[in-house]
């Protein structure tokens, strides 16, 4: 059964790590070089589905969910 | 908390001059403006507190006419418009205390030449606006490639709904980077999706002028994490020396 990811489009440029090991060396409060860190930056508009912690950036008001019926933006 | 020596004053920027090393005694001083408002019938004279601080310093130092250094930040200050100054007492380290003045006016040039003695070189501020302190988020230092702090974002535990100031200096542009060197001030909810939060406006001159030390400030709320971000085009891989600090309205 195909795994549906959840769509944001961000409402402002923003960057962050996308490799989950990164990630959770964060987390753990490990430092991580700008190198290693390897940010993605994202423009305005852009739909993206490898942000994390959605949650906490769509209450902050820097992305919000794309639903199916709402199409627009740009591209992952 | 802790003593602190002179070995840890390792900042002072004054208009895009980094004239530390001439530097050998500063006094920050910050007073109240009080009036006196003693009345019939009293036995003690009384002051009131009018709300109004006032900011002056003094630097002692050495004479220096290299390009850059003091002679040449100081020798055209009296009468010129006033400078974002910054100088930090515990170290150019991250993190670290600093503290910013929105805008130095500089009162006078003192030259001092005495038989058997190095020259010596003098000079006075006074505020033209807030004096603030904030946590250095980038040290006074190089980078040669577009680069960022967000692996060593300064945690100020909490987010701000005050907003806060940025300061942004730059001490050092070769022409090659002078192709639009552009710092800006970074915020996360999380330490790990960044965004600007106020940026400095671009720096396209190799020499000294008033973009070379910008405050910008912001009432927007700021997030927990702060770092820096600097680009410059195809400017890079000439080195660029800059300074980013942050002062939170809380």
């Amino acid at each position: 059964m195909p795994v549906t990811l959840k769509r944001y489009r961000a409402l402002r440029p923003v960057e962050y790590p996308t490799d989950q090991a990164v990630i959770r060396k964060i987390r753990n409060g490990e430092a991580v070089s700008y190198a290693l860190r390897k940010n993605k930056r994202v423009k305005a508009g852009d739909v993206v589905t490898d942000i994390p912690n959605p949650a906490l950036l769509i209450e902050k008001g820097w992305i919000e969910e794309v639903k199916n019926d709402d199409e627009k933006g740009g591209d992952a | 908390m802790a003593v602190r020596g002179s070995d840890q004053a390792d900042l002072f920027v004054i208009g895009g001059y980094d004239i530390l090393g001439t530097l050998t005694q500063l006094t920050d001083k910050i007073e109240a403006m009080t009036e006196e408002v003693t009345v019939l019938g009293s036995s003690w004279a009384e002051h009131g507190y009018t709300g109004l601080r006032h900011w002056t310093m003094s630097q002692n130092g050495f004479y220096n006419d290299a390009a850059l250094s003091a002679h040449a930040a100081l020798s055209t200050g009296p009468g010129a418009g006033p400078r974002v100054l910054v100088y930090g007492v515990e170290g150019n380290v991250s993190g670290e205390a600093f503290i910013g003045v929105q805008g130095a006016v500089q009162v006078n040039y003192e030259t001092i030449i005495t038989r058997g003695e190095f020259h010596k070189a003098n000079a006075e501020y006074q505020a033209n606006g807030v004096v603030e302190e904030g946590r250095i988020i980038r040290p006074l230092s190089g980078a040669v490639a577009t680069g960022n702090t967000t692996n060593g974002a300064i945690d100020f535990t909490a987010s701000s709904t005050g907003g806060g100031a940025a300061y942004f200096v730059i001490t050092s542009l070769p022409a090659a980077t002078a192709t639009g060197l552009q710092l800006d001030l970074m915020h996360s909810p999380d330490n790990l999706t960044f965004t600007s939060y106020v940026g400095a406006s671009p720096v396209t001159s190799s020499a000294p002028n008033s973009s070379w030390a910008q405050r910008v400030n912001s009432t927007a709320p700021v997030q927990r994490y702060v770092g820096a971000r600097w680009t410059a085009g195809t400017g890079f891989p000439s080195t660029a020396t800059f300074f980013v600090g942050f002062s939170t309205q809380r």
